[in-house]
């Protein structure tokens, strides 16, 4: 058997309060423009908290020269004593990935995340409906299951989802899931 | 407790009490992943290789599975 204890301490609350204090002074400072979080922790705000590894930060980047990167980010929280570690920056503990819109439902679910505040902290988050899309469109089947979770636990409006799902090429991959995994759902 | 009613009142906790939850099944997933009985990486690839914004290569994801032996 293994032991859980070793790992130390099973409550570190702060972290992701810093982590998400260390963001916003980034974009206060210029660095990023608008985000939003998605992924796991996105979807934690409407369902139940799902274990995950990281924080997924969709950003918009001021553009210069018209070359996007995520140097001056990396940059800018490695001097503030983050630490690089593969696709990751982490801070504060928390592994954190910057992505840029890839495309434009990712743009637009920036565009429409909703404030939220964590332990005093204003910050954005993906509406159910975009989290839901961007999973459809992502398309592993622990996206299948967190799409499935917001559908069964009605915490995404199906309408608006719909119209999110044509607005951005997805019908096909929709109906598909809907076949395979929402037979007799109304 | 059913998982239906469960997950209902795990949904209906605030989002800062979710992120303490979250905090918490973390962290033992990190110590479960130290103590070598899980892959570190998930087969199907990384977020970054399935947008196609660079990334760890899936096979070496797979290679970095450990035995649970």
């Amino acid at each position: 058997m293994f032991a859980l204890a070793a790992a130390g301490p099973l409550v570190h609350n702060e972290f992701v309060k810093a982590t998400l204090q260390a963001i916003n002074r980034m974009q206060a400072d210029g660095i990023i423009g608008r985000y939003a979080i998605g992924g796991a922790v996105g979807a934690t705000f409407y369902l139940e908290p799902a274990a995950t590894v990281d924080l997924d930060v969709f950003v918009t980047l001021p553009t210069a020269g018209g070359l996007l990167t995520l140097a001056p980010i990396y940059a800018y929280l490695k001097a503030r004593g983050g630490v690089e570690q593969d696709e990751y920056i982490v801070l504060d503990s928390w592994p954190v990935q910057f992505l840029p819109p890839a495309n434009k439902l990712e743009e637009e679910a920036i565009e429409a995340s909703v404030g939220v505040m964590v332990e005093g902290v204003g910050t954005w988050i993906m509406t159910a409906e975009h989290l839901s899309a961007i999973a459809l469109q992502t398309g592993r089947a622990k996206d299948h299951n967190r799409i499935l979770q917001f559908v069964e636990q009605n915490a995404v409006d199906r309408q608006k989802l719909q119209s999110i799902v044509e607005r951005h090429g997805l019908t096909g991959k929709w109906k598909q899931f809907e076949q395979k995994y929402l037979a007799g759902h109304s | 407790m059913s998982k239906p009613k469960l997950q209902a009142r795990m949904r209906a906790l605030s989002f800062d009490e979710k992120i303490k939850i979250l905090e918490k099944l973390r962290d033992r997933d990190k110590a479960i992943a130290a103590s070598g009985l899980r892959c570190s990486k998930d087969k199907g690839g990384t977020k970054s290789q399935r947008r196609g914004t660079g990334g760890h290569d899936a096979s070496q994801a797979a290679a970095d599975c450990v035995s649970p032996e």
